[in-house]
């Protein structure tokens, strides 16, 4: 409670009232403040009516102006409390008690003044009025007597002399009174004056009542017939309320509540208890900019939400329609069924009136399945890893998206042997092709007439043509994208398998002394001074100015059967007869970005496209595969490699297919040979 | 019972046509079952033509299949409405009359000189024949092979000119005399012309026949006057020429002496009159338009030349999309194209192209109807061979002819329809249709006429 106190000082309240109010100063042991309503003081100014009109008035302008500054001023207010309640409400004022109790008084006027007087009625000393004016001689007080057992008195008078005690006959003396009195049995000793009483017949009636444990008083009789208060002819009990006046405790302000309010007005006063409660301290008002309101802030995941209750159709009606109630043989055959068979447990029946449905039989059963429900079915949500198995696959743009590409054969440039080579002229007019038997044919690429031809006598492996002068020559080579240089391979000649020659000075050069393994495939690097060696497992990247070896790929391959380098330099394409292909991204390291296996047989040739995004890949298969390669710039992003399509139209003849594949040097096209002994000319 | 109702249900029809067999213009009522075999007699009849000349029919742009009831009911019209029919000549299917063996592949064929096929192959000659496929001269003027060869009137004497294209950097004029295929009249080899120093891939006329116009293997348009020099406008390429020749030099050397001496009439080199450059590859065809000169490549533009400033007027590029050839028919320009499309371009509208028609080879010939009024017909020749006729109104086929198998890949085709004006041209010889001429791989030229 102090506490409770102590919280309710009230801010507006600085400063603690110091004013004392005497007697009155409560102990600061506070009852709980009630709810202090002005509006409920209306019983008390009825009251005060009769007596002070002046008065009533008064509080009335205090009530005006109170309602005025009802918020503003809680002094004022509880100033006008404290009037109210510091004056004693008259209990004996309300005039409809004046006629109900016969003690009230008559006002008369008096004969001597003249004014109105209250006279009281005479009050009727009956049996159990006052008997303490009696006359009693001893005036020992409420003592105990035994205190003058040895004494020869009982007790003093109202003067102060003793009282004898009366004399007290011996024994032989009180048989002898047995015997002659018949009333002798009914005397007792009274012993505040020690005399012998005659007890009278009411009292001795008291005293068998006692005995028999029953009501002392005689006119008490358990017996009496139930007054019929509610029942009985005329006095039904129609209406919840009754007749009967309320009474009046039910609306005269009680002294005992004064008192508490008093008390805690003297609280309020010394400022123990503020009527609003403490002044929550001012909170700074900020609010968390970045928090997502949507959010739940706890870590328990939210309650689980209960399913929703199926709400009921028609057929479940207490007088369904007709339609709704089952036929007899439907009737059958739904008792026929197995009950977790029915495709509803309930039968449709139809009842007159509601009262008439009777209780659900099916209520304990249905409990108890539920219970049975909740104890072996524990509810927990699981949280289930969704993930679509599309969005895993890699977003693949569409095909017809990524034209223009190769899709059509359009010419055939025919061979009597394998074809081995084939090559562009550097402005895409001509083609050369060699094959096994020797011959090299020049062709007009447009139309596929041979222009030129010449015999070797052994099988033409490479033919290549210049980048720069229109001549083509017939080795197994390459070329500088300048034109100048070209490297010789000859795969057996050990250390002196490689050459580089220039054309202007027709020098020649070998730049290893000493080659490890046999060297399959050399390329020049389109922009640097760099040449790609491609033995049977690795690929040596050498940089020719400086010479030195800048790095050695590991493709992983078995046999390194072809080589391409994209335009940009940038990336390397190394093909296997063991059916892998291997995307070497060099700034990326020596390992392949990507091994691609998607022939069925070995890899004979590769090309990137020189304008294109485009390689293409021919195989012992018999197919040209075709792939879009989009190499970015930047270099957080990987190459998007797309399978395009695969060209067929190259017969497999003693498990040869494609042997080579080119790329026009400024179309969509490209043009592959084949162990079939023909070159195709493949356009978009 | 069903099929009375529909041979009494009539049509009402108008009849027009720009070809020369007009009906007077009026209102027939037809019967709905009539098909272009029933209409073509009904035209025939009422004009009393003999021999009889088939008509193809075009509804809205709609070639007549069936019957004109059905095409009704298929495109929902009603029997009320008046539909005007307009009739062409039909193109009727063509059938094989000859092949004249050659010595090497056929690369360019010409159907332009009357009665007369020149043919020009990879062995460097010239050849004219008769339509009877009889050999009338070999021309060995050219020393690589031939690409384009035409004639044309000539402007200022009586006869034709012969001009011819060639891998040999030049192009030939030669005077035909007024009677081309008597054998004692040898053709003159009169001039050459120079555009540049690469291969020449096309010669082609002017209408009014005043103008050459040459394309070349390294982008460059060159427009010639078609007239005879009279002295050398340009110095000796002999250079350009050995170096291009190569080890064939000593044969041109001895061809060159062996003409000065022979002839007293030496064969001026001629210059051009402008040269059009802007093409970033071949050109494989330079045409004229009524207006204009227009030219297409392979670095897939379409090029429209304003002959007064020599500036590209409109310049269309489709890429990826080689152009083999080029024709014009009308205000449109008709490309062949290697990605096997027949595209129409009008050079006066935005768009790229306003209709390609699909082949299943690259197209490497175009040829268009030659008479105003017959623009919408156009003969394309593929590379595997396949020769059709399209109306380019109705979108679709009309003839087509596959010679079976045989014959390998076609190089050059050259299509002389059935002369619509001037009534039997040649009917004399029974050779008033179209005549097709188709030669390539198989070193044969199939000669085809229309038949029936």
């Amino acid at each position: 409670m102090a506490a409770a106190a102590a919280v309710r000082v009230p801010a507006v309240n600085g400063t603690k009232r110091k004013e004392s109010e005497g007697t009155e100063s409560s102990d600061g042991e506070g009852e709980p403040f009630p709810e202090l309503d002005p509006r409920s003081d209306t019983v008390d100014e009825e009251d005060e009516e009769d007596n002070d009109p002046e008065d009533e008035s008064d509080e009335e302008e205090e009530d005006s102006e109170e309602d005025e500054d009802d918020e503003q001023d809680p002094d004022a207010r509880l100033d006008r409390l404290i009037a109210k309640y510091s004056e004693k409400p008259d209990e004996s004022d309300p005039t409809e008690h004046r006629a109900a109790d016969p003690r009230a008084p008559k006002i008369v006027q008096s004969d001597i003044t003249g004014f109105p007087k209250k006279v009281y009625p005479d009050i009727d000393p009956v049996y159990d009025s006052d008997s303490s004016t009696e006359e009693d001689p001893n005036r020992i007080g409420n003592v105990p007597l035994e205190w003058y057992d040895d004494l020869p008195h009982i007790g003093y008078d109202i003067y102060g002399k003793r009282v004898l005690r009366p004399a007290k006959g011996d024994e032989l003396d009180k048989f002898l009174a047995t015997v002659e009195d018949p009333t002798s049995w009914s005397t007792a000793v009274d012993k505040r004056t020690g005399a012998q009483v005659q007890l009278s017949p009411e009292e001795l009636d008291i005293i068998g009542r006692l005995a028999r444990a029953e009501n002392p008083d005689a006119e008490y009789d358990p017996y009496e017939p139930m007054v019929e208060w509610f029942t009985g002819p005329g006095k039904e009990r129609s209406m919840p309320l009754s007749g009967r006046p309320e009474p009046k405790g039910r609306f005269v302000p009680s002294k005992w509540e004064h008192k508490k309010v008093m008390k805690i007005v003297r609280a309020i006063r010394q400022g123990k208890i503020t009527p609003h409660g403490p002044a929550a301290p001012q909170q700074p008002q900020f609010y968390a900019l970045w928090n997502t309101g949507d959010e739940a802030n706890d870590a328990h995941p939210p309650p689980l939400v209960a399913p929703k209750v199926r709400l009921p159709t028609h057929s479940e009606s207490y007088n369904p329609p007709k339609e709704y109630l089952p036929t007899d043989g439907e009737k059958k055959e739904w008792e026929a069924q197995d009950p977790s068979e029915r495709e509803e447990d309930y039968l449709p029946r139809s009842h007159d009136t509601l009262r008439q449905v009777p209780g659900y039989d099916q209520f304990i059963s249905e409990r108890y399945s539920r219970q049975l429900d909740l104890y072996l079915a524990p509810r927990v949500r699981r949280v289930k890893l969704n993930i679509d198995p599309e969005s895993l696959v890699p977003h693949l743009p569409s095909v017809n998206e990524l034209r223009p590409f190769p899709i059509a054969q359009n010419v055939v440039f025919p061979h009597q042997a394998r074809v081995r080579a084939v090559s562009w002229s550097m402005d895409g007019t001509w083609l050369v092709t060699g094959d096994e038997a020797g011959t090299v044919r020049c062709w007009e690429a447009e139309v596929g007439k041979c222009v030129w031809e010449a015999g070797f006598e052994g099988p033409v492996g490479a033919v290549e043509w210049c980048p720069k002068y229109d001549f083509f020559l017939i080795a197994h080579l390459a070329w500088h994208n300048k034109g100048d240089y070209f490297a010789s391979v000859a795969p057996d000649a050990g250390a002196g398998s490689v050459y580089i020659h220039q054309v202007t000075r027709h020098s020649s050069q070998s730049p290893f002394n000493r080659m490890k393994g046999s060297v399959q495939l050399v390329s020049f690097h389109p922009r640097l001074p760099h040449f790609f060696v491609a033995t049977q497992r690795y690929v040596r990247q050498y940089d020719l100015a400086n010479q030195r070896l800048v790095r050695t790929l590991h493709p992983g391959l078995r046999w390194i059967s072809s080589l391409s380098l994209h335009p940009s330099g940038q990336h390397l394409l190394v093909g296997s007869y063991d059916r892998k292909l291997a995307w070497f991204d060099l700034e990326m390291g020596t390992r392949p970005f990507k091994v691609l296996r998607y022939h069925s047989r070995a890899i004979r040739g590769l090309a990137f496209s020189p304008h294109y995004p485009l390689f293409a890949t021919a195989s012992d298969d018999g197919t040209l595969q075709l792939f879009h390669a989009t190499v970015y710039a930047d270099l957080m992003q990987d190459p998007r490699i797309v399978p395009l399509k695969i060209l067929r139209g190259h017969e497999v003849r003693e498990g040869l297919g494609v042997l080579g594949v080119r790329w026009h040097p400024r179309f969509c096209w490209c043009v592959s040979v084949g162990a079939d002994g023909n070159a195709v000319l493949w356009a978009n | 019972m069903t099929s009375t109702p529909a041979l009494t249900e009539t049509v009402p029809l108008l009849l027009t046509t720009r070809t020369a067999y007009p009906l007077p213009l009026s209102r027939i009522l037809i019967p709905s079952s009539f098909t272009r075999y029933h209409l073509s007699q009904l035209i025939n009849t009422s004009l009393s033509l003999n021999p009889p000349v088939p008509f193809d029919f075009l509804i809205r742009s709609h070639l007549l299949r069936g019957s004109i009831g059905g095409w009704m009911r298929a495109n929902g019209v009603s029997a009320e409405e008046l539909l005007e029919v307009e009739y062409i000549r039909s193109v009727l299917p063509p059938k094989v009359v000859g092949k004249i063996e050659q010595d090497d592949w056929v690369s360019a064929l010409s159907l332009s000189l009357p009665h007369a096929i020149i043919t020009g192959a990879y062995d460097h000659t010239l050849r004219i024949y008769t339509l009877a496929q009889e050999e009338r001269h070999i021309l060995h003027t050219h020393t690589a092979p031939i690409t384009s060869v035409l004639t044309f009137p000539s402007p200022n004497s009586s006869g034709h000119v012969l001009a011819s294209s060639s891998q040999d950097r030049t192009v030939h004029l030669q005077l035909l005399p007024p009677h081309p295929l008597d054998p004692a009249s040898a053709p003159k080899w009169v001039t050459t012309l120079h555009t540049s120093q690469a291969q020449v891939s096309s010669v082609s006329v002017s209408p009014d026949r005043a103008r050459l116009a040459t394309a070349t293997w390294d982008g460059v348009v060159g427009v010639f006057s078609s007239t005879i020099p009279t002295s050398h406008e340009l110095a000796e390429p002999e250079d350009v020429e050995l170096q291009a020749l190569g080890p064939k030099s000593k044969k041109r050397k001895l061809r060159s002496t062996g003409e000065g001496t022979g002839t007293a009439d030496e064969v001026f080199r001629k210059a051009p009159q402008l040269l059009l450059r802007g093409h970033e590859g071949k050109v494989s065809r330079a045409v004229f338009t009524p207006d204009a000169l227009a030219s297409a490549g392979w670095d897939g533009s379409v090029r429209v030349w304003d002959l007064e400033s020599g500036v590209a007027r409109v310049v269309k590029t489709t890429p990826d999309r080689v152009h083999l050839t080029l024709a014009s028919t009308g205000p449109h320009l008709l490309t062949g194209t290697s990605d096997r499309f027949l595209t129409l371009t009008d050079p006066r509208s935005s768009a790229l192209t306003s209709l390609t028609l699909a082949h299943s080879s690259p197209v490497n010939n175009v040829i268009p109807h030659p008479e105003p009024g017959m623009e919408h017909l156009v003969s394309s020749g593929t590379l595997a061979g396949v020769v059709r006729v399209w109306d380019l109104r109705a979108g679709r086929e009309v003839v087509r002819v596959d010679r079976g198998g045989g014959g390998g890949k076609m190089l050059a085709l050259d299509w002389r329809p059935a002369a619509m004006r001037e009534e039997g041209a040649g009917a004399g010889e029974g050779e008033g249709g179209g005549v097709w001429a188709a030669g390539g791989e198989d070193k044969k030229v199939w000669v085809f006429t229309e038949g029936n």
